[in-house]
């Protein structure tokens, strides 16, 4: 087997509150190879975002930390890294872009010295090979006029522009892992379908692994190699894009893919009522129980799934699922 | 028209270069606002005349301020002594002159400290939450609860009386708001998603607080900044009226304490420094509002 590039182990991410200590994220192992592009999917809440942050060791603390598991990054666990190490891991090898372009951006330096100040910070190079490196990259991520925009202010600039920005600052030290938290969420569709566009065209000229969060299963079919569910802080089926969208495995997945609308041209197809996942993600601190967290809300619940939290078991080549479902049958 | 028809072939061209608008970046719109502002612009007319007035006057009018040169108490316009002497024979406008060195460079030197101290303690404060901000704040309240002239008092008279101890005295007693604002201004910025994402591409803790927040926090402090050089000038004038002054140096302070008991005899020997003080500070409070209408973003809009 090869060296994976990235690897989360029994990743365990606490919370402390009033109630006590929550896990919003349990048991979370996943690998990511070199040049990959994985999609974590799951509703607003299951733990994703923090995931992200947990891979740079950016996980607010307190309240939150990582109470269990490790994340090697070749070899290295970032978890146990200290602060300077991780300074150092951030950016050069790890990077994100963040959900809204609108106000990752610091409204007072000009959208060429955001860029050129991280490529300095990293690479230790001068103010003018810096610059430079920034307008190099502002034309890589398909700016127009890139000397021009590197002198513009980030209000000046719509939103595609400024994740473009976004990308290009994640990307100036060419980092082995890029991390995009629902990069387009806050795009219209015609700049989301460039943005994509965008990432799919650097992954083959930088060859970064890409990790993509979403919520949209659209963008994970057009985007990704392999998926990861998550459902209220676990992975509860991971496999191959393809296998995911066209024979999901879990109630939860099934209920996902089945969310997607679909156009008709014909006019007299009248088409089912969109399906809906009936309930919401439960809250963490009501997981405490020991039953399938996604019980209450699955049609096809029975005896077993509240008693029991099905185990991650691997349903086919690649693939795994945690449902009592593929494994025992109700009987 | 052979160069044009060359160029007849290529497709519809995308929009001219020209077509984008230059940057303009918000130090230089701020100042362009600043320009506008009518009043502003007159109060910092009259803050450099009074500073010019301040640093070349002395060398140009080189009456001694602390001599006995006339008839005490002569009113202006009486004598080769413009402004007329004080209750010893003084020149008054000796006195005014040198007396602004003393009080404008009093009143920047307490201004820098307060803001120093101000912004170090909010910001750290603010930055990194905790026990460093109860802590921190524990003492910008130990600082608040002391009554500011006392305080600044006792500090002059403990140390001698010097123009470096009175500087330091008002910036002691005044940072707090200071710190206060800092610190609101540093809670509000470091939650911001541009601080996030700073970090998540490795910044560290200085780098955030100096070149992340402090820029974004920038605009209130220095309005504070400004407002601050007005309240230490008006304080330095208060401890010298009360004689707590530098006995080596003439201040406009020190004048209207001095001509004090002599009011009835000689209006002009308090009225003269006074007036000084209040143009200074006014001058000085019309900037502050003017770069507050420039850099308030809210403002702009109109």
């Amino acid at each position: 087997m090869t060296q994976n590039l990235l690897s989360v182990q029994d990743l365990e991410i606490s919370f402390r509150t009033v109630a006590g200590e929550v896990q919003v994220v349990r048991d979370l192992s996943f690998e990511l190879a070199q040049g990959e592009v994985l999609g974590i999917v799951g509703e607003s809440g299951c733990g994703k975002s923090i995931t992200a942050l947990s891979l740079l060791g950016l996980v607010p603390n307190p309240p939150g930390r990582v109470s269990k598991g490790r994340i090697l990054l070749e070899g290295e666990d970032i978890v146990t890294a200290s602060e300077r190490r991780l300074r150092q891991i951030r950016g050069n090898d790890i990077s994100m872009v963040f959900q809204e372009p609108m106000t990752s951006l610091n409204p007072v330096y000009s959208v060429g010295e955001q860029i050129a100040e991280t490529a300095r910070a990293h690479f230790n190079s001068s103010r003018s090979e810096a610059w430079e490196r920034a307008i190099e990259m502002l034309q890589l991520v398909g700016i127009p006029s890139p000397e021009r925009r590197a002198h513009e202010f980030p209000h000046q600039l719509s939103g595609g522009m400024r994740q473009r920005v976004m990308i290009a600052i994640a990307l100036v030290c060419e980092p082995k892992v890029l991390i995009a938290d629902e990069p387009t969420t806050a795009l219209d569709v015609t700049v989301q379908a460039q943005i994509f566009d965008l990432f799919r065209d650097l992954q083959h000229k930088i060859g970064a692994a890409i990790i993509l969060i979403t919520h949209d299963i659209g963008v994970v079919a057009q985007m990704t190699d392999r998926v990861i569910v998550m459902y209220a802080g676990r992975k509860i089926e991971e496999g191959p894009v393809s296998a995911f969208i066209t024979d999901p495995r879990h109630p939860y997945t099934r209920g996902l893919v089945n969310c997607i609308p679909r156009l008709s041209l014909d006019p007299s197809d009248d088409p089912e009522p969109l399906f809906e996942i009936p309930g919401v993600v439960p809250s963490p601190s009501d997981l405490s129980l020991p039953r399938c967290a996604f019980a209450p809300r699955c049609r096809n619940a029975f005896a077993l799934c509240l008693e029991k939290s099905p185990p991650l078991l691997p349903v086919a080549e690649g693939r795994a699922a945690a449902c009592w479902l593929e494994t025992e049958k109700p009987g | 028209m052979s160069d044009r028809a060359t160029e007849m072939p290529t497709p519809p061209a995308l929009p001219t270069p020209t077509a984008v608008p230059e940057a303009v970046s918000p130090t230089r719109q701020t100042w362009q606002m600043f320009y506008q502002n009518r009043a502003a612009m007159l109060g910092l007319c009259i803050l450099l005349v009074i500073i010019i007035t301040s640093i070349v006057g002395p060398l140009l009018y080189t009456v001694p301020p602390r001599e006995m040169v006339w008839m005490p108490l002569t009113p202006p316009g009486q004598s080769e002594y413009l402004l007329g002497t004080d209750y010893l024979g003084r020149d008054l406008l000796a006195g005014l002159i040198n007396g602004g060195r003393v009080t404008i460079t009093i009143g920047f030197a307490a201004a820098v400290l307060t803001v120093l101290i101000g912004v170090t303690i909010g910001a750290l404060a603010g930055f990194f939450g905790g026990w460093v901000d109860t802590t921190l704040m524990k003492v910008t309240e130990f600082f608040q609860v002391l009554p500011n002239l006392l305080f600044a008092m006792v500090v002059v008279m403990l140390f001698s009386p010097t123009l470096t101890n009175i500087a330091i005295a008002i910036g002691i007693v005044s940072w707090t708001a200071t710190a206060r604002l800092t610190r609101a201004e540093f809670l509000r910025i470091r939650e911001m998603d541009y601080v996030k994402a700073e970090r998540s591409i490795g910044a560290g803790n200085s780098r955030l607080i100096w070149k992340v927040i402090l820029p974004n926090a920038a605009p209130p402090l220095i309005i504070v900044a400004a407002l601050s050089i007005g309240s230490a000038i008006l304080f330095e004038a208060g401890l010298s009226f009360l004689g707590l002054s530098d006995p080596n140096a003439m201040s406009w302070g020190r004048m209207v304490g001095d001509n004090r008991p002599y009011i009835l005899d000689s209006v002009w020997g308090v009225t003269i420094p006074g007036l000084a003080i209040f143009l200074t500070v006014l001058a000085i409070s019309l900037v502050g509002d003017g770069l507050n209408d420039a850099i308030n973003p809210k403002l702009r809009q109109r």
